[in-house]
């Protein structure tokens, strides 16, 4: 994520992480301060607010590894991947940076 | 002599209540807790590190007349592609330019349309994960 997530942000784009569960459970701020320092994520990183009420981004998505791109004006999703929930495989980010990276022109 | 000494005591009455308006403005101006650069001390909790809403995020809205984006799309919202994602609310750590790690940067409350308006050209990337 580090160097991915850099490549997005310098050709201009917004990328978000959103740590929406820890153990299919809501999350709190020390979950997203040892999630960033164990994959050393640079880019933005949330969590629901307030934090007690619930997984609604996991709610809204449906399941976890799920990526998508939107256009920033009309926030329409343009793509989308689910990753695997088991680890095997690209991750959904890395099969995706690439495809935003040619929209943004990178 | 008692006239004077008279004098000398309102003269200092007068002084001490004029130096306030001034303190006044400078402590109203340091204490609005809402701009992107205040960080909330928020690690003072002692095991719920949720207490206390985070400021907001403000750093991202150019309010220089005009709003290039609009307002945030109307629903309905969905998951789809060809959907329009909803407006959710999150806090966590702003960082547009992604260099340093993110938890060095304050921690803020943000939403979608917030973070959207960081974008220089047209597309965000939003990943959804989990801590096992």
């Amino acid at each position: 994520m580090a160097s991915l997530g850099k490549s997005v942000t310098d050709a201009g784009g917004v990328i978000v992480e959103i740590l929406a569960s820890r153990g299919g459970g809501t999350t709190k701020k020390s979950d997203l301060d040892a999630w960033i320092t164990t994959y050393k994520v640079p880019v933005t990183s949330v969590i629901d607010t307030p934090p007690s009420t619930g997984t609604k981004t996991l709610t809204f998505f449906g399941v976890r590894e799920t990526c998508v791109i939107v256009d920033v004006k009309t926030m329409k999703i343009l793509k989308k991947v689910n990753g695997s929930v088991f680890g095997t495989g690209n991750s959904s980010v890395k099969q995706l940076v690439p495809e935003i990276l040619k929209l943004l022109g990178a | 002599m008692k006239v004077v000494t008279r004098l000398f005591f309102v003269a200092s009455l007068a002084t001490l209540g004029c130096g306030s308006s001034d303190d006044s403005t400078t402590a109203a101006a340091a204490d609005t807790g809402t701009s992107a650069s205040d960080t909330s001390v928020d690690d003072t909790a002692t095991s719920g590190d949720d207490t206390g809403a985070p400021p907001s995020d403000t750093a991202t809205s150019s309010d220089t007349g005009g709003d290039p984006f609009g307002a945030y799309p109307a629903g309905p919202y969905g998951n789809k592609v060809g959907d329009v994602v909803a407006n959710l609310d999150w806090e966590g750590y702003v960082s547009p330019l992604s260099d340093a790690l993110a938890n060095t940067k304050p921690y803020v409350t943000t939403s979608m349309d917030k973070l959207r308006r960081d974008a220089k050209k047209g597309y965000a990337l939003i990943h959804v994960s989990e801590f096992l």
